[in-house]
């Protein structure tokens, strides 16, 4: 009896902490780049980094996410502050995976959940 | 038994004895290290045995998906990641870990790997070969068959990609320590 419900307790617990988070953790695998949406383009957009600026492509497998949000391409604007999780081009254009936006004081504070949780798992 | 066949039979059966005496002495005077160089006879009959493994129709096999920049981009990558620790970023098997392998992990850019079919390759990456060092990785199909373009280009690799595949190895190295 003990077993079953250690089991099942266990089970519970998997599922929820699976299902409580909307991010694929294999996209956060690599290091991030982080910067701000300097304009948008047709395929993506150009970011400007701490050391330069790059053309960012996006695709249909793209995700976007503010928070614990997902979001659209349709969201992002010039101005904002991204972090990008991507795969590089030759060339220097970067394929994004993953594009966590945050802009302004109230996503900050989501900034610092994800970003925590992004730091658990990428340990 | 007729006289003829008693006398093949006997020739037959002290020749393997013969073989077997002197192969175990051969092994116990050299050892059986892991980083020797196999004989040609050693590499001819292992290449054959190679291609034997395959199932039928493996071999015939194409890859369904579609050669873009960004699967390639995302081949290396893996292959940085998960692949290069054997068989260098640049596919010639020039690792420290390689060294020490037995079979020796081929020089992916040459004849020897680049003859095999895209479905040989694609086997490989996904059954691994037994006996030896290559692992039977299973994983995502989709992620294989880019891993087989990957091959195909390594003898075009770039010094660019290079250097991206060292990021990656850089960031695993870091993850792990």
């Amino acid at each position: 009896m003990r077993g079953i419900v250690y089991f099942l307790s266990t089970a519970l617990l998997l599922a929820v902490t699976g299902t409580a988070n909307a991010h694929d953790e294999k996209l956060h695998r690599g290091k991030a780049i982080e910067g701000e949406v300097l304009s948008m383009s047709s395929d993506g957009f150009e970011l400007k980094t701490e050391d330069d600026s790059l053309a960012v492509v996006v695709t249909d497998k793209t995700k976007f996410e503010r928070g614990n949000s997902i979001i659209s391409l349709a969201d992002v604007t010039e101005g904002m502050k991204v972090k990008i999780f991507g795969t590089k081009l030759p060339g220097g254009k970067l394929a994004a995976k993953e594009v966590l936006l945050f802009s302004g004081s109230s996503d900050a504070k989501n900034e610092e959940t994800h970003s925590g949780s992004v730091h658990e798992r990428d340990q | 038994m007729k006289k003829g066949h008693r006398f093949i039979l006997l020739s037959t059966g002290l020749l393997l004895l013969l073989a077997g005496g002197a192969g175990y002495s051969y092994m116990r005077s050299h050892g059986f290290s892991a980083r020797a160089t196999p004989n040609p006879i050693e590499v001819f009959l292992a290449q054959q045995v190679r291609r034997l493994v395959v199932p039928y129709g493996v071999k015939e096999l194409r890859n369904p998906v579609q050669r873009s920049e960004l699967s390639l981009a995302e081949a290396r990558d893996h292959f940085a990641d998960h692949c290069a620790v054997c068989h260098a970023n640049d596919g010639s098997g020039r690792t420290p870990l390689a060294a020490g392998l037995y079979p020796p992990v081929p020089d992916m850019r040459t004849g020897y790997t680049q003859e095999l079919s895209d479905g040989e390759l694609f086997y490989i990456i996904k059954e691994g070969i037994r006996f030896s060092g290559m692992p039977g990785w299973g994983g995502d199909d989709e992620e294989n068959w880019k891993l087989v373009h990957f091959i195909r280009h390594l003898p075009r690799l770039t010094k660019e990609e290079i250097g991206f595949m060292q990021e990656i190895n850089a960031l695993e190295i870091a993850e792990e320590e």
